[in-house]
């Protein structure tokens, strides 16, 4: 299984990971021992399998639908790396 | 007077009022300061909020003890498993300060039945890995050989109970997180039905598989604390309403019909513990069971299937470490951009960025037909098959881990070899069954784990075996010497 450097880019991009030009070869490497393995799957014949999309076979529960009182607001932002009048803060996003 | 070691000795005796609560207490918590140098299975000692909650029964009636099964029980939690007020790292630098606003519903059902929350366990970041070798803080090593790994990922929970800091503890289990280090350590480790035990409150990593198990010296305690956090929570939907577990001393397995796959004694088998495993079925069968063997080809496809469908769910699981409401956050520098990106560069490790990097391939356009959909499908035929053989077989019986405890460092450079430490417990995972290993013998002085595995829900006839076997043969009562011991 080839993966090109590229490759790590396009998906390091939609896992939202910034990684360093130096880290690409080693994670182009992982990739490619891991996914090389998982080819096994194509041995398989699946032909008219349904995929098992829910390991429940019960069914759909709902919960009644009743008011709570939520988490304390200060509990909530006491992990917040940034936050100030009862607001997560993030950093500015447009610039000058 | 010596203390109880067991769970269930001690919720006895702080029930009649013969021991402390703060007794007991106070005796793990200098078991922990005398082995955690060299062990590193903690990552937290909640010492004071410990001593607290001893102090809070010793000063209840004994009249209002009644009903506590695990009275002042000293407990050791994963810390992927959220304790409010409680630091609850996930092993990772994503996490290093995080008090979690709330209690997991495993642990509010501990705490109702009387148990001490004393410390939070090492684990693979995330509960990714199989070595407890992927954590911000340090790995854990192996009470029985410190140069060990002790498993993983819940290596923190098991090394903790076998080296007798706590008679109990709690583990995940996604692809046999609670069984195999179970088996390195020589300890009990459950993996209840998937929908047996709520997720709520216990960080996510694949929402499909992942289950919260005991860990215990005994069946017995395993079978207490599995009765304490087992039942329905409006809070986890998947939850099962109906199925209600009754334990059971009843050890009678005259006429247990028990299937011996195989795939699980083949290929990168260490014979030696083949011949452990096989010696402990014979010992059942002395004990009035039926042993045959039995085939599960799709076994061979598991491990592919199962590294799929964990990084997919946990690329989408773990997309919520962003930066904005808890975890690291990098110096921005004036940047305006990239602030997700930068975080979680910086807050996870190798392992987890890896396994985000190879399940967001899997979902990608162009790949999910054949992979992700592909997985699940081979899922079904891993689902189907055993459903076939439990058509002729009561519960199943072999190796929860291919090897004994390996190396520190050993396996960490070889992602595939390392994967294949988990060959024999996946299975249960992606069909969503109960399976528990227990201790059935040593291999070159490392313990071995037995493997039962059972249709869903029939947890009665896991313990109701392991108790059989447990009553005939000695291995739960050898203890390693820990350190300068």
């Amino acid at each position: 299984m080839i993966i090109s450097d590229d490759d790590v880019r396009s998906i390091a991009a939609l896992a939202r990971i910034q990684l360093e030009d130096a880290e690409i070869p080693q994670q182009r490497r992982h990739l490619e021992a891991l996914i090389g393995h998982l080819q096994l799957l194509h041995q398989v014949d699946v032909d008219r399998v349904p995929p098992s999309t829910h390991m429940v076979q019960e069914g759909n529960r709902l919960r009644a639908d009743r008011p709570h009182a939520p988490l304390p607001i200060d509990r909530v932002l006491a992990n917040a790396p940034d936050c100030s009048d009862e607001m997560f803060l993030v950093p500015r996003i447009l610039g000058d | 007077m010596a203390l109880p070691q067991t769970a269930a000795g001690i919720a006895t005796a702080i029930a009649s009022g013969e021991t402390s609560a703060v007794d007991i207490c106070s005796e793990s918590l200098r078991r922990i300061e005398s082995v955690e140098p060299c062990i590193g299975a903690l990552i937290t000692v909640a010492r004071e909020q410990a001593l607290l909650a001893a102090r809070r029964i010793d000063a209840t009636p004994l009249d209002r003890r009644a009903n506590k099964p695990l009275l002042g029980v000293p407990i050791v939690v994963k810390d992927n498993i959220s304790t409010r007020g409680l630091r609850t790292s996930c092993g990772s630098r994503m996490l290093a300060t995080y008090e979690p606003p709330y209690d997991a519903t495993v642990i509010s059902r501990l705490r109702h039945a009387g148990a001490i929350i004393i410390a939070k366990s090492n684990l693979d970041e995330f509960a990714m890995g199989s070595s407890t070798e992927n954590s911000a803080f340090g790995p854990t090593r192996n009470p029985w050989d410190v140069s060990c790994v002790p498993g993983g990922s819940s290596g923190g929970s098991a090394a903790a109970v076998a080296a007798r800091e706590v008679p109990l503890a709690l583990g995940s289990d996604t692809g046999g997180s609670v069984r195999q280090p179970a088996a390195l350590c020589g300890v009990v480790g459950l993996k209840p039905t998937y929908g047996r035990v709520s997720r709520y409150g216990l960080v996510a990593y694949a929402s499909s598989l992942d289950q919260i198990g005991p860990m215990a010296l005994t069946v017995h305690d395993a079978s207490i604390a599995f009765e304490v956090i087992a039942g329905s929570d409006p809070n986890d939907l998947t939850t099962s309403a109906g199925r209600r577990w009754t334990p059971s001393p009843d050890q009678d397995i005259t006429g247990l019909r028990i299937g011996v796959p195989i795939e699980y004694f083949s290929n990168g088998v260490d014979p030696e513990v083949s011949s452990a495993v096989r010696t402990a079925i014979d010992t059942l069968c002395r004990l009035g069971a039926v042993a045959e063997e039995c085939s599960l080809p799709m076994t061979a496809y598991a491990l592919s299937a199962y590294y799929v469908i964990a990084p997919a769910e946990a690329s989408s699981n773990l997309a919520r470490y962003d930066g904005v409401r808890y975890g690291t956050r990098p110096t921005m520098h004036g940047a305006t951009s990239g602030l997700q990106e930068r975080t979680r560069a910086a807050g996870f490790g190798p392992e987890v960025m890896h396994r985000i990097m190879v399940g967001t391939y899997a979902l990608s356009a162009g790949y999910y037909e054949a992979y992700y959909r592909r997985a699940l499908q081979v899922r079904t035929l891993i689902q189907r098959e055993f459903d076939a053989v439990f058509e002729r077989f009561d519960v199943l019986a072999c190796p929860s881990s291919p090897v004994t405890a390996f190396k520190l460092g050993d396996r960490s450079h070889d992602p595939i070899k390392m994967k294949l430490a988990d060959t024999c417990t996946i299975p249960a995972n992606l069909a969503g069954l109960p399976a528990l290993s227990l201790p059935c013998g040593f291999a070159s002085g490392l313990p071995v784990g037995l493997q039962l595995i059972a249709p869903a829900f029939q947890e009665s006839r896991i313990f109701r075996t392991a108790l059989a076997y447990e009553s005939a043969s000695p291995w739960h009562t050898y203890r390693p010497r820990v350190c300068a011991e």
